[in-house]
């Protein structure tokens, strides 16, 4: 597959009114779900470049998506690949970096080597924009937005209409890419 | 939420045309080179790069250097929260939506005859 498949990277980024060792421990919390992953919870070994790792929901009965982790710099920088498991396009990359700024943090999600054209570059557009928005507002609020609650409210409501294809036992961390 | 201060950079980067059609275009080609941008407009290279700081000012460009050229990224952020603050009425109307869904589907539920399971 040459670089030609592959859609240009996009540049998600926000301002984010928090110390930067703040942003990062919000980030990297595997111990509560994340409002700004649609409530997904982090399920790895351990942030270590090389691990695999999940992100469960649904009272880990599901799994939005599988990678691994590739890079490791806390408080500035993890790299990941990101596969959603709802689609059946190959792993992409999401990086997200972090750097101290007009007394703040700059917080940057980028997506790369997604499949043009594909269901995954469309979801996974929407979904950063989705994610930089929640993230300042989680941070620096304690809550996501409103129009966010709705749509929390909304995916517990669809919970049980879950496609197969999402179902946790069916995405062991061995299946990382 | 975007604080009113960044919120004006995003109106004020937005009120002139030849930024709002660099917008346009860098979102068309993300990672676009300065120059290349530049080769599009009819002023002069220094304008260029005055319009480009106002629109990384207000955090709807991210530009990234890449050897000797500097690429260009469109950031959507700042537009979805605009539009998020303006629109949440909409997006009540839709969960009330949903609520409504729910109830009706388990009022159905609730109707049929239970197979093999007792009831809670």
């Amino acid at each position: 597959m040459n670089d030609d498949n592959y859609a240009e990277k996009s540049v998600y980024r926000v301002l984010i009114d928090a110390p930067i060792e703040t942003v990062w421990s919000e980030l990297v919390n595997e111990t509560e779900p994340r409002p700004f992953f649609w409530n997904g919870s982090w399920d790895t070994p351990g942030f270590a470049a090389g691990n695999p790792y999940r992100m469960a929901s649904n009272n880990g009965k599901a799994v939005a998506v599988i990678g691994r982790i590739l890079e490791m710099d806390p408080p500035h920088r993890l790299v990941t690949s990101f596969r959603l498991t709802a689609l059946p396009d190959p792993p992409s990359r999401v990086t997200y970096t972090l750097t101290e700024k007009d007394g703040g943090t700059e917080f940057c999600l980028v997506t790369e080597r997604v499949l043009a054209g594909s269901k995954s570059e469309k979801s996974m557009a929407d979904g950063s924009r989705f994610i930089v928005e929640n993230f300042k507002a989680y941070v620096e609020t304690g809550r996501v937005t409103f129009k966010a609650r709705m749509i929390l409210g909304m995916y517990s409501l669809m919970a049980p209409l879950m496609p197969k294809s999402m179902r946790a036992e069916n995405w062991p961390l061995d299946k990382a890419e | 939420m975007l604080a009113d201060r960044d919120m004006d950079a995003v109106f004020q980067a937005l009120s002139n045309e030849s930024r709002r059609r660099m917008l346009d275009i860098i979102k068309e080609e993300p990672g676009i080179g300065v120059g290349v941008l530049a080769s599009d407009f009819d002023v002069s290279r220094i304008a260029v790069m005055k319009h480009l700081a106002v629109l990384e000012e207000a955090n709807l460009v991210v530009s990234e250097k890449d050897g000797r050229t500097r690429r260009l990224y469109f950031n959507a952020a700042p537009i979805q929260m605009i539009h998020d603050r303006w629109t949440t009425e909409y997006s009540a109307y839709w969960a009330g939506q949903m609520t409504r869904i729910k109830y009706l589907a388990e009022a159905r539920h609730g109707d049929q005859p239970k197979k093999g399971k007792s009831r809670k």
